[in-house]
């Protein structure tokens, strides 16, 4: 437990919270801002991936299927009903969380992990091709747009605007939906649930043996898991404002949000919150070295694989190991 | 001293004052501009043409030599960042040149059309002239057509997709009429990478051509930079059509379809959309590819001596020949410089309306904008000609009237 949740687990968020409600009174320009906003999202999209993918131990490779379903599912409603984004971005989680569910079931039949990836995978590259097809809804890759923003917000006296080039309203959302989503979760892991995914994880044979439901409880974290991605594509929809079925469920959104797991910490509650930071930060920073710019963010991957085999969230303090160290070895007589 | 020499020294200082003002203005105006195109990615050899097209533009033009509106043009600041073809990377990127740079006016997305539908939300939000480089979706415009007073700072530097189909089905129907092509059973097919760019062309073509009583036999869609062409060749053997048009932005997928479509031995008619632009295609499959049809030759350093001229001042820049994208991104920085300097400030305002009257002969065509904010195409404007690859060289067939040869 200590090895996926850290010492302090609820420190930890409180203290995101509290960082997060400091940076809107810091003197950042839109664009740190919008940094910010897609660090947020992207860290709720690898964090619902995480449950299945590291908590749970199958290696799923379909989830940025959840992520188009719920912008689009949310994009789609809001643009042509007129319901509020407030309202889509749930049903968008709920409509991903049911794709979860069915595309749970036939991964419940197959114990092989890569088996499990492939069926995913080809998953996700369905739904691309879906999305791709109905271009009298989605307009395929031409774009769907006129996706609204957020509805406006009043508080005392000052509204509150949402979308593109509306920084501080679109970093807001993000970050309430990323203490929300992380708090829930959390709550959610240390609880019987949590001990029942990782018990799975370690023995599958071993669990069922103490009578816990594979299969009810892997499509349950399938359903979790599909709903918070889902979720964070629904407010993705409304921030970035246009959709193509390549950006949201092609393969460069898979290797993306696989990079900042595995850097973060496959399997660690925060490793996926580092690892997002570390990529969309970096991503950004790298842009001074211009041509050199992607050749140089893979080999940071590639360094960060090296020097942190288990992910930044599993690097520890050199003094800490060896204190852990001392105090495993038995007492030595004198 | 005597009053009329007190108000000659007050009239002199008073014009002197003046003088030193607007000298002081002439220098003080200073612009920065930025663009966002694809560097890496798939795409990122159209975005190094670009690039190469707004630096030399904008070098020229602080040099002394651009094409002037005013005796006082401003000074210029360029600076270029990469979208890798994703609406939220360029976004960020845009946001960046915005907040960071403090640019006046943004020239993008240089090439995605998709990227173009989310940058342009930018304009009303932070108040900033933008333009784009080639997209052509006929979204962009209707975008703006839906909403004029949101996007009035808005301009599209390229013509709709409906200048490729019009142009296609002219052409077809000039060829059908003249028995250069046999139009057999009335059937066309498409195959385009998926991208609102193939989508769009085949769409309209394939409209235009029903509306004559064709139809559609096929319409396949692979992913950009796509390669393996026998599952849709087969299909389209099966099919049978007349016609066949592809639309590809990766030269390698068009040489891999003509060398596949050739082994295939598929009867019908070919044209083929922008990859031929591209000198690598020619450089690798000028020879399988003879006979081809293909649009829009719109950029010919063979063909044209004004075209080689700029090619040449390209490779003496860059070592490299200039081609279609480095030379309508060059147009395209030409526009945007000119209509600042008419508008004699930074004022969004002010530089969209200058826009808006934009009427200027540039190396790939005449720039005039219509009412729905895109370059307006066709044989007063920028023309949309269709080629033949004859004898390994590129010849224009159509229209008749710049032709440069017979179809073969």
């Amino acid at each position: 437990m200590l090895e996926v949740f850290g010492r302090h687990p609820f420190r930890a968020i409180l203290i995101w919270a509290l960082l997060l409600v400091v940076v809107p009174f810091l003197p950042l320009d839109d664009y740190v801002l919008h940094i910010l906003t897609l660090f947020l999202i992207f860290a709720v999209f690898a964090t619902g991936w995480n449950l299945t993918l590291g908590i749970l131990g199958l290696k799923t490779l379909g989830h940025h299927a959840f992520f188009a379903i719920g912008a689009y599912a949310s994009a789609l409603v809001s643009h042509y009903f007129g319901v509020s984004p407030w309202l889509t971005i749930w049903l968008g989680a709920i409509i991903a969380a049911i794709a979860g569910i069915v595309i749970g079931f036939p991964i419940l039949r197959i114990r092989s992990m890569p088996h499990v990836a492939i069926v995913t995978l080809a998953f996700a590259e369905i739904v691309r091709l879906v999305l791709s097809n109905l271009k009298e809804i989605t307009r395929g890759e031409l774009g769907f747009w006129g996706i609204p923003p957020f509805d406006p917000i009043t508080i005392g006296g000052t509204t509150v605007q949402f979308g593109l080039g509306n920084a501080f309203g679109s970093f807001a959302v993000a970050a309430v939906m990323f203490v929300g989503v992380h708090l829930l979760l959390l709550m959610l892991l240390k609880s019987r649930s949590g001990l029942t995914f990782l018990a799975i994880r370690d023995g599958e044979a071993a669990a069922e043996s103490l009578g816990v439901k594979l299969a009810a409880w892997k499509l349950f974290a399938f359903g979790v898991s599909a709903a918070i991605v889902g979720l964070s594509g629904a407010v993705y929809a409304h921030y970035v404002l246009i959709l193509t079925p390549t950006s949201v469920a092609g393969p460069d959104m898979l290797i993306s949000l696989l990079a900042m797991i595995i850097v973060g910490g496959v399997g660690r509650f925060f490793g996926p919150i580092y690892g997002a930071l570390l990529l969309t930060v970096s991503s950004e920073l790298l842009r001074d070295f211009g041509d050199y710019r992607m050749l140089l963010y893979g080999a940071l991957i590639v360094v960060f694989v090296f020097i942190a085999p288990t992910g930044l969230a599993g690097l520890k303090p050199t003094s800490w190991r060896k204190r852990q160290e001392a105090a495993s070895k038995p007492a030595e007589a004198t | 001293m005597s009053n009329l020499t007190v108000r000659s020294l007050l009239a002199a200082g008073i014009f002197g004052a003046g003088l030193l003002a607007g000298a002081a203005t002439a220098q003080d105006f200073n612009v920065t501009i930025g663009a966002v195109g694809p560097l890496t990615g798939p795409a990122a050899n159209t975005g190094k043409d670009h690039r190469q097209g707004l630096e030399l533009a904008v070098k020229e033009w602080n040099e002394g030599k651009g094409d002037y509106v005013t005796k006082n043009p401003p000074k210029v600041t360029f600076m270029m960042e990469d979208t890798s073809g994703k609406p939220e990377v360029a976004i960020s990127a845009a946001q960046r040149l915005i907040t960071r740079d403090k640019i006046n006016m943004l020239i993008g997305d240089t090439l995605h059309s998709h990227v173009t539908l989310a940058l342009m939300e930018l304009a009303p939000q932070y108040n900033l002239p933008i333009l784009s480089a080639e997209p052509v979706s006929s979204a962009i415009a209707d975008k703006v057509k839906a909403d004029p007073d949101r996007y009035q700072l808005y301009w599209k530097g390229n013509w709709n997709s409906d200048g490729y189909g019009t142009a296609v089905h002219d052409f077809y129907t000039w060829a059908f009429a003249n028995g250069t092509v046999d139009p057999g059973d009335k059937k066309i097919a498409f195959v385009v990478e998926d991208t609102d760019y193939g989508i769009a062309n085949a769409e309209k073509i394939g409209d235009l051509f029903k509306a004559d009583g064709w139809t559609v036999a096929a319409t396949e869609t692979v992913p950009p930079a796509t390669t393996d062409f026998y599952p849709q060749l087969s299909k389209l053997r099966d099919a049978g059509p007349d016609v066949i048009v592809s639309v590809f932005t990766v030269p390698n997928s068009g040489v891999a379809f003509v060398r596949q479509m050739k082994e295939q031995a598929l009867e019908g008619s070919h044209l083929a959309i922008y990859y031929p632009t591209k000198p690598e295609f020619m450089d690798q499959a000028a020879d399988i590819a003879e006979g081809m049809y293909w649009a829009a030759l719109t950029f010919s350093s063979e063909l044209n001596p004004e075209h080689k001229a700029f090619s040449d001042k390209v490779e003496a820049e860059y070592g490299n020949p200039g081609t279609y994208s480095t030379a309508h991104a060059y147009c395209t920085m030409e526009i945007a410089l000119r209509a600042i300097d008419a508008a004699g400030s930074t004022d969004p305002k002010a530089i969209a309306e200058k826009l808006s009257e934009t009427d200027y002969d540039c190396v790939v065509g005449r720039a005039k904008f219509g009412e729905d904010h895109a370059v307006q195409s066709g044989p007063d404007f920028i023309p949309v000609p269709v080629a033949q690859i004859q004898d390994g060289k590129n010849q224009i067939i159509w229209p008749e009237n710049v032709a440069t040869a017979k179809p073969q």
